[in-house]
């Protein structure tokens, strides 16, 4: 049970002297990673993660996560998954927490489509060859797909976007499938899926947040969605009880009520300048081709039509009830943005 | 701006002093709504409106008091801060989880009140039938080309019944794909009709109106108007059945008559997106004015509730029982319908 030589930052675990619970991060560099390992290292239960990444942390993050194990391995490299399932099994890793999955569209779509769709492949597949015991991964709402067609509260349920354009979503719902397969072809896997509302706060960073940089925003001239948030704290804390207790299953994880667009940019104070569909959709994808906003043109699908989820099943099931509501996280978000142009 | 330094400070001050005295009016108004003089906010306003004219005829440059003036003598941030407030009266800040704006809502309801009590002369019969609590499915006849009797029944409700309740309505998928249209459904609480969201919102317990015709009954040309059109697959049904809602029959008659279909395309109306583009005496020849309907007289009829709770769980993909009980609720809507037809003299006046 080591971690050798990738391990970059290793603080002795000769400190540690509780029990390893074998729980291993893939993915730190996201929101949900970044939010789970604050949880994992202010858990006095937890005495030592592990983490994989790409890239490891910086000194900033060293310091302060120190029951944190890094374990560089580049998830797409060919025969990732035999490496990723021999670390996973010299570390004893019981529970895999999935995070690695963009949050953002990215103009190299191949190179995301690699990640997302044959990295889960890959750790999905290390995870059955390691028998691990438990994989939570972390989704999106957005696998739903927008459309006028959408029931006001889609449930978990609901099929997923069948046909999306967009290769930002299309990915997601594929990697969703790979999760899915596990349920049929190792059942022995307990299996929890979190499917997140855009995650708004002081430090999240998306696509969503992009907008409000400027003072001005557009929008689709005549459409005004219902939009649904989740608070970061909310987010990290869900994250947090589907990894340390056992919920096998899908949860939509969100903040109760909606805010429509116009409401939110307004509450924001920021103008918004509408534009006929017909011209934003090429618009905003040659825009996106020059990276000067931040979603591709079929993405815009999202700030037109429904894609508002139930949260229900996780209020149930899982006890997580949000201190933030949709609204109330637009608010945070908005007033750590206005405190930003200060600083 | 230059010109503010001649400005004789004495009216500034007081237009300042009005107009602070003016936002906190507004704010009064947005902490107790009940207690609002609109008489005084009004007299504020045209006083705050004077001062600024009379700011800005001591500009020599700008004698004549128009808006441009007006919002060039003020500061622009303040005037800004009044376009904010006069919007914050038609919306508010917030939306009930299925989008609707109460607020924006009562601001446009005077004029479907007009409509309700002057234009269609509602009579309305049986709203007792309406349970005071609790969940119903109300089930109704569709008629009119343009859906005025889901808007009608509505304000029936709001108005008629003792509890003042709120009925949701579901409105068809195709809405949803224009722009304001949809948009605008939804503010006054329209939700898109399917059956999970009828189902959730009659398990919170809401009124909820369904037209099984759906867009065959508003389109049936007029030579058959009040022959029931097949309702549906029973989702009606099924929806009681699972929800274990009452049905209340609702007939409404008056609607057929508002604009007779005399022809409908399908073929022009699919590029569009629409169902149908309606031909009627007055559309599309008079233009926009063809939009408005006649000034029927209408009837609307509340029946007594059937319940559907002595049903077990079984019986709810029970496809025998669910097309017998639709066809049932079919017919008594139309015998409804039938009854007031037989009692009426005239389609304008009753």
């Amino acid at each position: 049970m080591t971690t050798e030589d990738q391990t970059l930052y290793e603080v002795s675990r000769k400190n540690s002297s509780g029990v390893d619970q074998g729980i291993v991060v893939i993915g730190i560099h996201t929101i949900l990673g970044e939010l789970l390992l604050e949880k994992l290292e202010k858990n006095p239960s937890v005495t030592s993660y592990h983490a994989v990444d790409l890239h490891a942390p910086g000194r900033a993050y060293s310091k302060k996560f120190k029951k944190l194990h890094f374990i560089k391995l580049d998830l797409i490299d060919p025969g990732a998954d035999a490496r990723l399932a021999k670390k996973l099994e010299e570390i004893g890793a019981s529970l895999v927490v999935h995070t690695a999955l963009k949050n953002n569209p990215s103009l190299n779509w191949v190179q995301a489509h690699e990640l997302e769709v044959i990295g889960t492949l890959n750790i999905v597949s290390a995870c059955k060859a390691a028998q691990v015991k438990k994989l939570v991964f972390c989704s999106t709402t957005a696998v739903y797909g927008a459309s006028p067609k959408n029931p006001n509260y889609i449930d978990e349920t609901h099929p997923l976007a069948a046909h999306p354009e967009a290769h930002f979503i299309r990915d997601k719902v594929e990697a969703e499938k790979q999760i899915a397969q596990v349920r049929k072809e190792a059942p022995e896997i307990s299996l929890s899926v979190l499917r997140f509302a855009l995650i708004l706060g002081p430090k999240s960073k998306n696509y969503f947040t992009e907008l409000f940089r400027r003072p001005i925003v557009p929008t689709l001239l005549g459409y005004d969605p219902l939009m649904q948030f989740v608070h970061e704290k909310d987010a990290g804390n869900a994250l947090e009880t589907a990894v340390m207790k056992n919920h096998p299953g899908i949860f939509n994880i969100t903040g109760h009520g909606v805010i429509p667009l116009s409401y939110a940019l307004r509450e924001a104070g920021k103008f918004s300048l509408p534009v006929a569909s017909f011209l934003a959709y090429p618009l905003v994808q040659v825009l996106w081709n020059l990276q000067l906003v931040s979603v591709p043109g079929k993405l815009l699908d999202y700030f037109r039509y429904l894609w508002v989820t139930d949260g229900e099943k996780a209020k149930r099931e899982m006890n997580f009830v949000p201190t933030y509501s949709s609204k109330e996280a637009f608010l945070d978000f908005a007033k750590s943005q206005r405190l930003q142009e200060f600083q | 701006m230059s010109a503010k330094k001649e400005i004789p400070n004495k009216e500034v001050f007081s237009a300042q002093r009005l107009l602070k005295q003016l936002s906190d009016e507004l704010d009064s108004y947005f902490n107790n709504p009940e207690s609002f003089d609109r008489k005084r906010l009004e007299k504020m306003a045209v006083e705050f409106i004077e001062e600024l004219k009379l700011i800005s005829s001591n500009i020599p440059s700008l004698n004549i008091p128009s808006l441009k003036n007006l919002s060039e003598s003020a500061s622009p941030g303040k005037i800004w801060e009044i376009i904010g407030k006069v919007r914050r009266v038609l919306q508010s800040d917030e939306v009930d989880e299925y989008g609707c704006d109460r607020q924006f809502e009562m601001a446009i309801k005077p004029f479907f009140d007009f409509l309700f009590q002057k234009y269609f002369r509602v009579s309305v019969q049986g709203i007792e039938n309406i349970p005071s609590t609790g969940r119903a499915l109300l089930v109704a006849n569709h008629s009119g080309v343009l859906p005025y009797d889901a808007a009608m029944m509505k304000v029936a409700i709001y108005n008629e019944h003792a509890q003042k309740r709120e009925l949701r309505f579901l409105v068809d998928d195709f809405v949803f794909h224009f722009p304001f249209m949809g948009v605008m459904m939804n503010r006054i609480g329209g939700i898109r009709a399917c059956p999970e969201n009828a189902e959730r919102l009659l398990n919170q317990g809401e009124l909820v109106s369904v037209f099984p015709e759906g867009i065959k009954g508003i389109s049936k040309p007029f030579t058959e108007r009040y022959k029931l059109q097949r309702f549906g697959r029973g989702g009606a049904i099924r929806l009681a059945l699972n929800t274990q809602a009452p049905i209340v029959p609702v007939a409404i008659v008056g609607a057929e008559e508002i604009h007779p279909l005399l022809y409908k395309s399908s073929v022009l109306a699919r590029p569009l997106g629409l169902p149908f583009i309606p031909i009627t005496p007055t559309f599309p020849f008079l233009g926009p004015l063809g939009a408005i309907p006649l000034p029927t007289k209408w009837t609307m009829v509340f029946g007594k509730p059937i319940p559907f709770d002595q049903y077990s769980e079984k019986d709810r993909h029970n496809g025998i029982l669910i097309n017998r009980e639709n066809e049932k609720l079919r017919e008594q809507i139309q015998e409804m319908v039938f009854d007031v037809l037989k009692d009426r003299k005239s389609v304008f006046f009753g």
